[in-house]
């Protein structure tokens, strides 16, 4: 608001600009569930400031304007009234029976509110709303925040005289998020040009062993294997790390560098594959721009909508879906250029050119996001 | 949604929970205790009647008297719950195609008191297209303006208002000078207000810590921090409730050094948040880390209302927790509505702690494409002082 201008219209009486600032937050009451097992009661807790109530029910029988907490204890019978009058619980479309259980106070903004423990008893199983005149009166401004406990799962809502009803949202169970974020896990790497560059620059010299300066084919299929599944699972151990961490908030990096990184180390593989002497940087790069690309999937992650989906199954999911796709390329492509290795031409043309073109689209991709 | 921007969504709904979840239950052991005052000064028969009417037949006369009334008792004992009270009378019929130029202009200064910037001004600049002659509407687009700084469009409509008879050229008076400053003709603004305090010399004291305030402003951005403490300090004596005032002139003792100065004059009963945040910057040890969890307590329950988050004071709290990061975010999240002096400065410390070149940048071409003149904020931009 314009700083001065108040002042000035306190005394004016011109309609103008905006008050001074207020010296206390507008009128909030809190609702706190407990929300069970589909037999056991719904356990309600209401934090009201006096100022909201004493609208509705009368306290300070002794009109001196302090209400003390013997004029609540004598009030309790119509203050249980007003306040079962005001609040309504319904379970599976089923009103459920409220009771008060006991009075006692809470400290919020440096205000004593009046903290009244109830209990829901519902016919019904179902999803929980929360509704009635929860002593909204007439001010818009006046919000009801609510928050549930469903198991561990935390929910929040707001309630006002524009929206004054909540009603629980459909729980998403564990599996299906578990489920549908393998896929999505899958499906970011096949659409992710950069994560397959990346795992078939690791790939191709999987199947070829440096021996003076050169490349020469690999023998024995189990060794290859467990060469390849060692490098794969250094590169997944890294990115699952970082993965976590960004999807967790501990570590957060803008996205640009990041993008830029992911580029850079598909050019550098591309190089080492180039140079066999370099063929023990394998697994330490591997490693290492597993971390880059961690934060990359948590950006990829951060685009899809995950509301209503718990930490576990979404990261979990996700990762293996990620393992998945990755083993799948690996099975595609290990027959294959195993079958092909003791070829000239892989050695000759697919290793090295296939391991430039890669490496080149790497330079242009950091070119592009720089 | 960049970066892991989603996910922090969900974990901040989840920290947004604990405003409602967390605080402890106690029961008194004295049956004594004092609960809370409820006491109103005097039983309001006014107002009384007022909703009575209104009750009995909300029509455009009664809403508007309505809702005046409450107006008027929310800026007079600064309470809330007036402003909630005047929209919910005004609401249903200002939003209605044909609503009259009271209804509109009511409304819209609530949007205002709710930091509804944009949509103040657009039912304003309706409001004044049907009815161009409106002062009182033309006057609250003014200090919309002044505020999103728009000072160009604030000049024309502090202009209009200079023409006006009686106190509306007292307000067109500081309004234009406000205006003139904003694009950087602080020696115009100056004279304007030196003529105009000359020629209003008995005017009303409200009327007269306005202007003091105003000239307090430009002395400030002009280097001359002595001359405007005593403005100041004159305007906090005729208007002692504005905490606006209060909070400008504690900036200009703190940064003369006078932080003893400072710290009093922001010790006052239920401070506002401009207040605390301030208190908090300059208090230390045990005193510092109540009044920052108390000024963090009031932003998260805004967040979790769902209010017009106070990014200026959000921004002020970071620094003082030395947390540029999220000092820059808030100050430029602040900067996009509000653009007064507090505004200019909180980012560009914002922008220097965050040593955030872009954001000095972005700042700087501000400065140039309107204007505007700041010695302390080309100081903090051009030589790094006063972080």
């Amino acid at each position: 608001m314009n700083k001065w201008i108040p002042a000035l219209l306190l005394c004016l009486a011109l309609l103008g600009a905006s008050p001074p600032a207020s010296s206390h937050a507008a009128s909030t009451s809190f609702v706190i569930l407990d929300l069970p097992g589909r037999d056991e009661p719904v356990g309600v807790r209401w934090d009201l400031s006096l100022h909201d109530i004493v609208w509705v029910v009368f306290i300070d029988a002794d009109y001196d304007g302090n209400v003390t907490w013997q004029e609540i204890l004598d009030a309790k019978s119509s203050l249980t009234s007003a306040l079962l009058a005001q609040l309504s619980v319904q379970r599976g479309g089923a009103p459920c029976t409220v009771r008060v259980q006991d009075f006692a106070l809470a400290t919020r903004s440096e205000q004593n509110f009046l903290s009244v423990a109830m209990q829901a008893d519902c016919p019904k199983a179902g999803l929980v709303s929360v509704g009635g005149g929860l002593f909204l009166s007439g001010d818009a401004s006046q919000r009801v925040l609510l928050s549930a406990l469903r198991g561990k799962e935390q929910i929040a809502g707001v309630l006002s005289a524009a929206e004054p009803a909540w009603t629980e949202p459909v729980q998403v169970s564990a599996w299906a998020s578990f489920a549908r974020f393998v896929g999505e896990g899958v499906w970011h790497v096949l659409i992710g040009y950069d994560h397959i560059a990346f795992v078939l620059l690791l790939l191709l010299p999987s199947v070829m062993r440096p021996v003076a300066g050169k490349w020469h084919g690999a023998t024995g299929f189990k060794q290859v294997t467990r060469d390849v599944v060692t490098i794969i699972t250094a590169f997944t151990i890294a990115h699952s790390i970082t993965l976590a961490l960004a999807v967790t908030g501990t570590v957060i990096l803008p996205i640009k560098p990041i993008e830029i990184a992911i580029a850079a180390s598909i050019a550098i593989a591309g190089a080492v594959n180039l140079v066999p002497r370099l063929a023990k940087l394998r697994l330490p790069l591997a490693f290492g721009f597993g971390f880059v690309h961690g934060f990359g999937f948590a950006n990829a992650l951060s685009e899809l909508d995950a509301e209503g989906t718990t930490l576990l199954p979404l990261l979990g999911g996700f990762n293996i879906g990620v393992e998945l796709a990755q083993l799948g390329i690996v099975a595609l492509v290990l027959p294959l250029i195993y079958s092909m290795r003791a070829t000239r031409w892989y050695s000759g043309a697919v290793l090295p050119l296939g391991s430039c073109a890669l490496g080149m689209a790497g330079v242009v991709w950091m070119l592009q996001r720089v | 949604m960049g970066g892991p921007a989603r996910l922090v969504v969900l974990l901040a709904v989840a920290a947004a929970t604990p405003v409602a979840a967390a605080a402890d239950r106690f029961v008194p052991a004295e049956p004594s205790f004092v609960v809370a005052n409820i006491r109103q000064s005097q039983p309001d028969v006014a107002l009384r009647e007022l909703l009575l009417a209104w009750r009995a037949n909300p029509d455009a006369i009664r809403s508007v008297a309505l809702a005046n009334a409450y107006l008027e008792r929310a800026r007079n004992l600064r309470e809330p719950a007036y402003f909630g009270r005047a929209e919910a009378v005004l609401a249903p019929l200002a939003t209605q195609a044909g609503a009259n130029a009271s209804l509109r202009r009511l409304y819209a200064e609530v949007l205002q008191h709710r930091h509804a910037f944009a949509a103040a001004e657009g039912l304003l600049d309706s409001l004044l297209h049907d009815v161009p002659h409106d002062a009182d509407a033309r006057l609250l687009r003014a200090s919309v303006r002044l505020v999103r700084g728009e000072f160009v469009g604030a000049r024309a409509d502090c202009a209009q208002l200079v023409g006006a008879a009686g106190s509306g050229a007292i307000l067109g008076f500081a309004c234009l000078a406000e205006a003139l400053a904003g694009a950087g003709d602080l020696d115009r603004a100056l004279a304007l207000l030196n003529s105009g305090l000359a020629q209003q010399s008995g005017a009303d004291s409200s009327a007269r810590a306005y202007l003091l305030a105003t000239r307090a402003e430009l002395r400030e951005r002009s280097r001359d921090l002595n001359g405007a403490i005593l403005d100041y300090c004159e305007a906090l004596r005729l208007a002692p409730r504005e905490d606006s005032i209060r909070a400008a002139l504690a900036d200009a003792l703190a940064a003369k050094g006078d932080l003893a100065e400072a710290r009093e004059l922001l010790a006052i009963d239920k401070p506002s948040l401009a207040l605390l945040v301030r208190s908090a910057a300059l208090a230390d040890g045990k005193r510092r880390a109540e009044l920052k969890d108390r000024a963090a307590a009031w932003l998260a329950l805004e967040a979790a209302r769902g209010d017009a988050v106070h990014y200026r004071e959000e921004a002020l709290l970071a620094l003082a927790e030395a947390d540029p990061a999220r000092a820059l975010n808030a100050a430029t999240r602040n900067f996009v509505e509000q653009r007064e002096l507090p505004d200019v400065r909180v980012l560009a410390r914002a922008a220097l702690a965050a040593r955030n070149a872009d954001a000095q940048q972005a700042l700087r071409l501000w400065l140039e494409e309107t204007g505007y003149r700041d010695s302390v904020t080309e100081g903090i931009l051009d030589d790094g002082v006063g972080s």
